[in-house]
């Protein structure tokens, strides 16, 4: 299995060359990239079918570049296209159109059914905690708000005391 | 301030973003967000393929319209047009024109780099689909040999369905010949694996992303385009397999 992390994170690193990251941002998005395949891999110990692996493989990897494209101060993007590569499912599409080639059309069927549920757990897990994030920045930023208009009134009071 | 600059360069800004893998709502937000600054009003709308923009003032108004032909995915771009929204309030209109012009300009990793990735892709994405590491080598050739394909294909502005199927022609070819020879042993890892970097699943994750946050007509021209993309791939390998005479 850490054979397959390292092999994930190497390609996924690659796939940032070709899509031109540069600088320290390399690097984070092959970490990106080996903790979402570690993620899929650990989850799939827990659970027999794939589909609830790849929504919490997903849904960690939004988290972790999330948190690490605020550290770096660049757009979640960078991080998250990334770090989605080795979770794709190539092999499905790849498999679906095959046995629809070869008139499998049960197989076919089945293939093609398991990659839109495949691709819809990968996006709900993108969307649900990227919206949960946003809940919480949002949240962060009205707070300060708050804080700093209290502020403001507090001064204005005293100014109008001391006059 | 001049209406028309503005609206220039929050489009062209807008066009950055979108033609180098930005999303849809990222671009609406810049282009909103560069004229609000400079104190203009604005409606953006845009898809995949074109961004509408109508901005107006007390007593002006104007709209433009870009269309958008090649998309490619070039994050570097992104980050820096993102970063430079940061420092916007330090910029008139026509600077920020310039200072986008100039990360327009920023270049890619070279050739050699880019094919070493290709293979490096095609080679470790070949492990994970399950075959073992003696494959390794072969599958690096087929992932550097596609990208010669495609490389040498982008300078003819030829459409991706051509060029995709080419590539999984090529990619089935090649991996039949390798086994024949003995220098691989899982057929179908290294035939994914080596489409790997051809293969849409990205996508059509960012089309599904996008139907859920709203935006259907980006999310089905996405998925759209990406479909197309896998059945040509999978024409070019069946169509491969078949004349070669295995499988079928």
């Amino acid at each position: 299995m850490f054979i397959e992390v390292f092999f994930a994170a190497l390609a996924t690193v690659s796939f940032a060359i070709t899509f031109n990251v540069r600088g320290e941002k390399l690097i984070f998005s092959g970490i990106v990239g080996g903790v979402s395949w570690l993620a899929y891999s650990l989850s799939l110990l827990f659970y027999s079918s794939v589909i609830p692996a790849f929504f919490i493989a997903s849904a960690i990897v939004t988290i972790v570049s999330e948190i690490l494209s605020r550290y770096l101060k660049t757009p979640v993007t960078t991080l998250l296209i990334s770090g989605l590569i080795p979770l794709v499912p190539g092999s499905s599409i790849y498999y679906t159109l095959y046995y629809t080639i070869l008139k499998d059309t049960s197989k076919a069927f089945s293939k093609g059914l398991e990659t839109i549920f495949i691709l819809g757990a990968l996006s709900f897990g993108i969307v649900i905690v990227s919206s949960i994030y946003r809940l919480y920045e949002t949240q962060e930023k009205s707070r300060y708000f708050r804080e700093y208009n209290k502020k403001l009134f507090k001064k204005s009071k005293k100014k109008i005391k001391e006059n | 301030m001049e209406l028309n600059q503005i609206l220039k360069t929050a489009i062209f800004a807008g066009k950055m973003v979108l033609e180098n893998g930005g999303e849809t709502y990222r671009t609406e937000d810049t282009i909103t967000e560069i004229c609000y600054v400079y104190g203009a009003h604005s409606e953006c709308f845009a898809t995949l393929t074109g961004i509408f923009t109508y901005a107006y003032t007390e007593d002006k108004n104007n709209s433009m319209t870009m269309r958008i032909k090649k998309r490619t995915v070039d994050l570097e771009k992104v980050h820096q047009v993102n970063d430079l929204l940061k420092h916007i309030k330090d910029y008139t209109p026509s600077e920020l024109l310039v200072a986008l012009r100039e990360i327009d300009k920023i270049p890619r990793y070279s050739f050699s780099i880019n094919l070493i990735s290709h293979g490096i892709i095609a080679a470790s994405f070949g492990i994970l689909f399950g075959s073992s590491i003696p494959d390794y080598p072969a599958t690096f050739l087929i992932g550097v040999a596609i990208y010669l394909l495609s490389y040498s294909f982008s300078k003819y502005e030829l459409n991706g369905i051509f060029v995709n199927t080419l590539g999984g022609a090529l990619s089935a070819f090649l991996a039949h010949f390798f086994l024949k020879y003995g220098f691989l042993k899982n057929f179908d890892a290294a035939i994914i694996g080596s489409l790997m970097s051809l293969v849409p699943g990205l996508a059509i994750t960012n089309g599904i992303r996008d139907i859920i946050a709203g935006d259907y007509m980006t999310g089905m021209a996405r998925s759209t385009e990406a479909i197309l993309i896998a059945i040509c791939l999978a024409a070019g390998t069946g169509a491969t397999i078949v004349l070669l005479g295995g499988g079928f």
